[in-house]
C-alpha cells in the first residue's frame, strides 16, 4: 500500500485526442443568376492518402472530410461527383504545415494553412479556399467544391 | 482544470487559511503555559542560538527505486532564526525521461527552494526542538531538455517522424508546505510534510514539459501536491 501511494501521484495518462486535422469540404453550384447554391451528390467519392488507396464515398452528402497529410507541403486527392462516373478531377492542394504540441500523452499534431489548390475541370468549375487554416476547430469548412451542372 | 487567476487565488486563501490556524495553536499553547508557568523557565527572553540540521529526503530514493522514468534526490538545510521561525533551503536535482509511442525526450533539473517555516507549538524546555510546521517557500529551478524525438501515427498518408532540438530554460514556483519534526535520537531527526505548489510560469511548460521537475513534481500541471520525508542531522548550539 504504501509503495502504491509513493508511486501514485505520477500515473500515466492516455490520448484522448486521437483524430488527426482534418479538411473539410461542401459542394454547391451556380444557378441561373450565378450565385453559389449548396447542393447535395448523390453519390460522390474521394480517393486520397500515400498511394491514392483510401476510398469515401457518403451518398446524398453535403461534403466531405479526410485527414491530412502529416507535416507534407502538398497532396493530392482524387474526386468524383458520381462513384459511377468515369470522370475523376485531381486536385492538387498546396499548403504550409506547422506543428502543434498537444500533450505529453498525444505528442504533436501537425495542421496546417492551405496556400492554393489546383484541380482539372472534368466535373469541377471551381475549388475555393474559404477557411485556409486547417486546425482543430472542427466546424470549419476549408474548401468549397463548385459542381458543374 | 483551474484557470491561472483561480490557482493563484486558492493558493492565497490556502496560506491564509494556514498561517491564521497558527494564532489558534498560540492561543492554546499559552493557556497550557500559563498553567505550568513556575515549571517552564524564561525562554522567550534567551539569544536564539544558531542551532543547524541537515537532511536528506529518503522518500526520493524510494520513489527513484521505484519509478522507472525519474531518479531524484533532495536535501535541506535550516536553521533557527527566531524562536519559532527557521529559515531552510532546499536543492535537488531530477533526471527524467519520456518514453511513449509517440515521443522520447530526457530532461535534467536542479532546483533551489528557500523560505521560512513557523513553529506551531512552544517550546516545553529549553532545546526542545521538535515541532509541527507550517512553511512557505519560493523555489526556482534550471531544466535542461536534450533533443525530443517524435512519431506522429498516421496510417492513411503514411508515419511523421521528427526532432525538436534541445532547450534549456528557467521555472519558479511558490509552495505551502506543512509537517512535524521529531527528534529520534539526540541531534537526529525525521519528519514529514506535505507541499502544494504553484507554478509561476507555467508557459515555459506547455511544450514538452519535464516527466518530473525536482522540487515540484510532474511539469505537465500549473499546480502539484507533494511531501517528503527527512531524516535530518542537527548541530549546533539548542
Amino acid at each position: 500500500m504504501s509503495l502504491s501511494f509513493f508511486s501514485s501521484c505520477t500515473q500515466q495518462s492516455y490520448c484522448l485526442d486521437v483524430l488527426l486535422p482534418e479538411l473539410r469540404s461542401y459542394y454547391s453550384t451556380l444557378d441561373a443568376n450565378g450565385k453559389w447554391v449548396d447542393t447535395t451528390l448523390q453519390n460522390p467519392s474521394i480517393r486520397f492518402g500515400a498511394n491514392g488507396n483510401y476510398l469515401t464515398s457518403i451518398q446524398n452528402s453535403h461534403g466531405f472530410a479526410i485527414p491530412i497529410p502529416q507535416g507534407q507541403n502538398s497532396f493530392t486527392i482524387y474526386f468524383r461527383t458520381d462513384s459511377a462516373s468515369a470522370l475523376v478531377d485531381t486536385l492538387q492542394i498546396v499548403c504550409e504545415p506547422y506543428r502543434q504540441f498537444i500533450s505529453k500523452s498525444c505528442g504533436y499534431r501537425y495542421y496546417a494553412t492551405l496556400q492554393s489548390c489546383t484541380f482539372t475541370h472534368h466535373q469541377l468549375d471551381s475549388v475555393l479556399v474559404v477557411h485556409p487554416s486547417v486546425n482543430a476547430d472542427i466546424t470549419l469548412k476549408h474548401l468549397q467544391f463548385v459542381i458543374r451542372k | 482544470m483551474l484557470s491561472g487567476n483561480k490557482m493563484l487565488f486558492g493558493f492565497f486563501f490556502l496560506a491564509m487559511s494556514l498561517l491564521s490556524c497558527y494564532p489558534v495553536f498560540a492561543q492554546a499553547n499559552e493557556g497550557a503555559k500559563d498553567s505550568t508557568r513556575s515549571r517552564i523557565p524564561k525562554i522567550e527572553k534567551e539569544k536564539i542560538p544558531g542551532y543547524y540540521r541537515v537532511g536528506v529526503d529518503i522518500s526520493k530514493w524510494v520513489t527513484s527505486f521505484i519509478q522507472s522514468n525519474y531518479k531524484t534526490a533532495e536535501m535541506q538545510i535550516d536553521r533557527r532564526l527566531r524562536q519559532n521561525v527557521y529559515g531552510a533551503i532546499e536543492m535537488g536535482y531530477a533526471h527524467a525521461s519520456l518514453t511513449t509511442e509517440k515521443l522520447q525526450y530526457q530532461t535534467k533539473n536542479a532546483f533551489v527552494s528557500v523560505g521560512p517555516d513557523k513553529t506551531l507549538f512552544n517550546r516545553l524546555f529549553p532545546g526542545d526542538i521538535e515541532n509541527a510546521m507550517v512553511g512557505m517557500r519560493y523555489g526556482m529551478s534550471w531544466v535542461q531538455r536534450a533533443d525530443a524525438q517524435y512519431t506522429i501515427a498516421d496510417s492513411i498518408w503514411g508515419n511523421t517522424q521528427g526532432m525538436v532540438p534541445s532547450t534549456s530554460f528557467f521555472c519558479h514556483w511558490i509552495e505551502l508546505n506543512a509537517g512535524f519534526r521529531l527528534e529520534v535520537k539526540k541531534n537526529v531527526f525525521a519528519g514529514w510534510n506535505i507541499r502544494f505548489r504553484g507554478m509561476l510560469n507555467q508557459q515555459k511548460l506547455k511544450e514538452l514539459p519535464p516527466a518530473y521537475i525536482a522540487g515540484y513534481g510532474s511539469g505537465e500541471k500549473p499546480t502539484s501536491l507533494g511531501y517528503n520525508f527527512y531524516v535530518m542531522y542537527g548541530f549546533g548550539r539548542r
